[in-house]
């Protein structure tokens, strides 16, 4: 090649072309098992957010250094916060923050391109991230849209509907690939519509299927509302991107909470499939076993927390586990076959049941539900744990969580016969926040790591290393001990960490990334 | 043409432009946000006497549907009207020809209308409602005074004499029950955290607490004086929260507890 031709090659290609180049010839992630890569929103499909890797470790992550950082320049309506948890795929970082994209050089931070699309307007409260299989980036719009981007040049492929924001639907969950579906879970919880949950064709964006997180009229789960009416319009929204069993091929994902929200008198009853863990069939979107953690939500709590796939021993048994440490304050640790509970127990304060059923969902004190004149409830609205996603480390047997202990008052403000939407809401409250370590068969507290302050939604990465690392309540990162609780390093950051950290390794280096606010920060250890 | 007035042509062309982005810089984040659909007060209330006088015989007065006529508010139809903010332009054929309906509304009814139905909706979203708890003097007032005096122990540190004379002036009802509730969050007046701060060399600092996490400790003492610390190997930090005694009593309280001493601590005027 002439000097003056290498010069113009130099100059003229662009991020993304150099980026075409190297893509190409990747082979695509294996999501069953994540080894040195972040290629699918919890790291694998267990949902464990636990990495093999262990070049940064308990003697080593001192010597932790920051490498680079990523600052949004971009936003759509409700912030720069960037939730999303970033994806690693062949060395380029893929993250989202409401109706935006970006690809971004995983060993210097370095932009290769930027999606921004147009949105005609919806929720922007946050978007949990992408999803990449072969040379395609998914994500979700707030004005309900999948779109299927070109992972080399950053250019939109094609846009399905996946909702109508005429109903307050809107987008936010990041997109799990299953084979050849695309999951995809929607939110909007203003108004009383039914949740549900669909299915992608990857390469078209056709539907496959939908289903909705309500039994059809006339099958023995509609009995747990009182009507169809309000069965049909009685929410369930599907928050959080599940986890996926390859050899039992079940997709589990939790749903939300029943509308009208808070006041739960015009609809009695259990109101399945709200605020349930379900197990469907990702080639037919058939559910095949389901398991309710909060029967009737009177208090917007959920149960979307993701459900982690353990493959643990319980009296001496092997067993294929799911566990779930809930908003409402309860950790269930399910048999995922079959979805019986092998065990349900409060990891947190709360003050709202008489017991559990036979099932193993607890039972609602009345008593503790909302009240025109208040009713003192714990935990509060944002609940004993929230999206913030937790961790299991099969090495410690130690599932952790991001925990709060908290109180407020839940009022009623609408008495009408016919409750809609917002029918109440919670006030005021005491929050005191704390990173939690279970035993993954008991429930019991192994150690915990009480903060400062209240507040914080940091998510948390454990690591082969026998590393924790999170955000505290302020603004660092820390990284723990995951046997013992001790805090052995920290990074002060311009924010709160402001989703869950990934890691990764690259020519020999591994990396911890995490997002605090609209920064992507990239530390390494050299 | 004089260069003048090419000059001035151009300078007009450069200022429409620049106006013409500053309107798009207005309206762009607009466009982006979570459709608010706003409501015009007038409009709507006169939408509320059509409705009153047309729709409410079959769709109920609150617009939620009868056994025999549906939801409005849940109705696509309105809501498409209401996000896309067209005044009723696409309700008009439903109003005219649809299954028992044969009214002939003008356009202003018809935005009137789109208004009422618009703001019935908005006011069942989550930032909708008149969010004030109601009925907040139903509890036991004899009741209140003795756990104030008594299991509650709030007489240990108030007088219903002394510091709490006049409360029920100062605060509404809503206020009052989250004050003794939560008296440490919210918008009211409330006492700084204290902290103190012994160094290894046996040296101590204490004031408002100003930031405390894992590695750091800053206060600001009562001269005003700013400082912090690193909380390194044998530095102790204490840290005293003024509303202990509240947060314990969470444990504790039931309901019934909460509205008796409600509506007692409403009769302290």
């Amino acid at each position: 090649m002439k000097p003056l031709s290498a010069l113009f090659l130099a100059l003229f290609l662009s991020p993304a072309m150099l980026h075409a180049q190297a893509t190409s010839e990747m082979a695509k992630p294996n999501l069953a098992k994540l080894t040195d890569s972040w290629p699918t929103y919890n790291g694998d499909y267990s949902g464990r957010r636990y990495s093999p890797l262990a070049k940064i470790n308990t003697t080593t992550v001192k010597q932790l250094s920051l490498a680079w950082s990523y600052r949004v320049e971009t936003t759509t309506g409700g912030g720069k916060r960037i939730s999303a948890t970033p994806l690693e795929v062949n060395g380029i970082l893929y993250f989202t923050v409401p109706s935006h994209v970006w690809a971004v050089d995983a060993r210097s931070g370095r932009k290769l391109w930027q999606f921004d699309w147009a949105s005609k307007g919806g929720e922007s409260i946050g978007n949990r991230g992408a999803a990449v299989l072969g040379d395609t980036v998914y994500f979700e719009t707030e004005d309900c849209n999948l779109v299927a981007i070109d992972i080399d040049t950053g250019k939109e492929k094609w846009h399905a509907s996946i909702g109508n924001p005429d109903q307050f639907y809107f987008g936010s969950v990041a997109p799990i690939i299953v084979k050849n579906h695309v999951m995809v879970g929607v939110s909007g919880d203003d108004f009383d519509i039914p949740g549900y949950i669909e299915a992608h064709d990857p390469e078209t964006g056709a539907l496959q299927w939908r289903w909705y997180t309500h039994p059809n009229p006339g099958e023995p789960e509609a009995k747990t509302w009182p009507n169809d009416e309000a069965m049909l319009h009685g929410g369930g929204m599907t928050w959080v991107a599940g986890t996926y069993d390859p050899d039992l091929n079940l997709y589990y994902f939790g749903t939300g909470n029943a509308q009208p929200v808070i006041n739960g008198a015009a609809r009695p009853g259990a109101n399945l499939y709200t605020s349930t863990i379900c197990a469907l069939n990702p080639d037919t979107g058939k559910l095949v076993w389901y398991f309710q953690p909060n029967p009737h939500d009177t208090h917007d709590w959920d149960a979307v927390q993701t459900p982690v796939l353990i493959d643990g021993v319980i009296a001496g048994q092997k067993r294929k586990l799911l566990a779930q440490a809930s908003r409402n304050g309860w950790y269930f640790l399910l048999d995922r076959t079959n979805g019986k509970a092998l065990l349900s127990t409060p990891f947190a304060k709360q003050n709202w049941t008489l017991g559990v059923d036979a099932k193993g969902s607890p039972i609602p004190n009345p008593d503790k539900m909302a009240k025109p004149n208040g009713s003192l409830v714990s935990p509060n609205q944002a609940g004993a744990a929230n999206w913030y996603p937790p961790s299991f480390n099969p090495a410690t047997g130690l599932f952790y969580i991001p925990a709060y202990d908290a109180y407020s008052v839940y009022y009623i403000y609408d008495n009408n016969k016919k409750p809609e939407g917002w029918a109440g809401n919670d006030r005021g409250g005491w929050s005191r926040a704390s990173l939690r370590a279970i035993d993954y068969k008991t429930g019991k507290v192994r150690w915990n790591h009480q903060w400062a302050t209240s507040g914080g939604r940091s998510g948390i990465l454990t690591t082969a290393g026998n590393l924790l690392f999170t955000g505290d309540t302020t603004s660092n990162l820390i990284a723990f001990n995951a046997s013992t609780g001790a805090v052995l390093w920290h990074a002060g950051l311009d924010s709160i960490v402001s989703n869950g950290p990934i890691t990764y390794e690259l020519d020999g280096l591994q990396y911890v990334v995490a997002a605090a606010g609209d920064t992507l920060y990239g530390f390494v250890l050299h | 043409m004089e260069a003048r007035g090419v000059d001035r042509l151009k300078k007009r062309y450069l200022k429409f432009i620049y106006v013409t982005f500053l309107l798009w810089l207005g309206t762009a984040p607009l466009r982006a946000q979570f459709p608010r659909s706003t409501v015009d007060p007038a409009s709507s209330e006169s939408g509320s006497k059509i409705y009153a006088g047309s729709c409410a015989r079959c769709h109920e007065d609150d617009a939620r549907g009868t056994a025999t006529a549906p939801d409005l508010l849940r109705s696509l139809a309105v809501l498409h009207d209401r996000r896309e903010m067209l005044y009723g332009k696409e309700l008009d054929p439903i109003l005219t020809t649809g299954p028992n309906h044969d009214f002939k509304f003008n356009q202003k009814q018809l935005a009137d209308l789109s208004q009422f139905l618009t703001s019935s909706i908005n006011g069942i979203l989550r930032s909708g409602y008149n969010s004030q708890p109601t009925n907040l003097l139903s509890g036991d007032p004899k009741a209140g005074e003795a756990y104030f005096n008594g299991a509650g122990g709030c007489s240990k540190c108030h007088s219903a004499t002394g510091d709490f004379a006049g409360l029920a002036k100062r605060y509404t009802p809503s206020a009052l029950q989250q004050k003794f509730l939560f008296p440490g969050s919210g918008l009211f007046l409330r006492r700084k955290v204290q902290v103190a701060v012994k160094l290894p060399a046996g040296k101590s600092y204490s004031g408002d607490l100003v930031h405390v996490d894992d590695f750091t400790v800053a206060l600001r003492e009562k001269s005003g004086e700013y400082r912090s610390f690193n909380r390194t190997a044998g530095t102790t930090v204490t840290i005293t929260d003024p509303f202990a005694a509240h947060e314990d009593l969470l444990d504790k309280y039931t309901n019934v507890d909460i509205h008796n001493l409600t509506t007692y601590l409403a009769t302290l005027k």
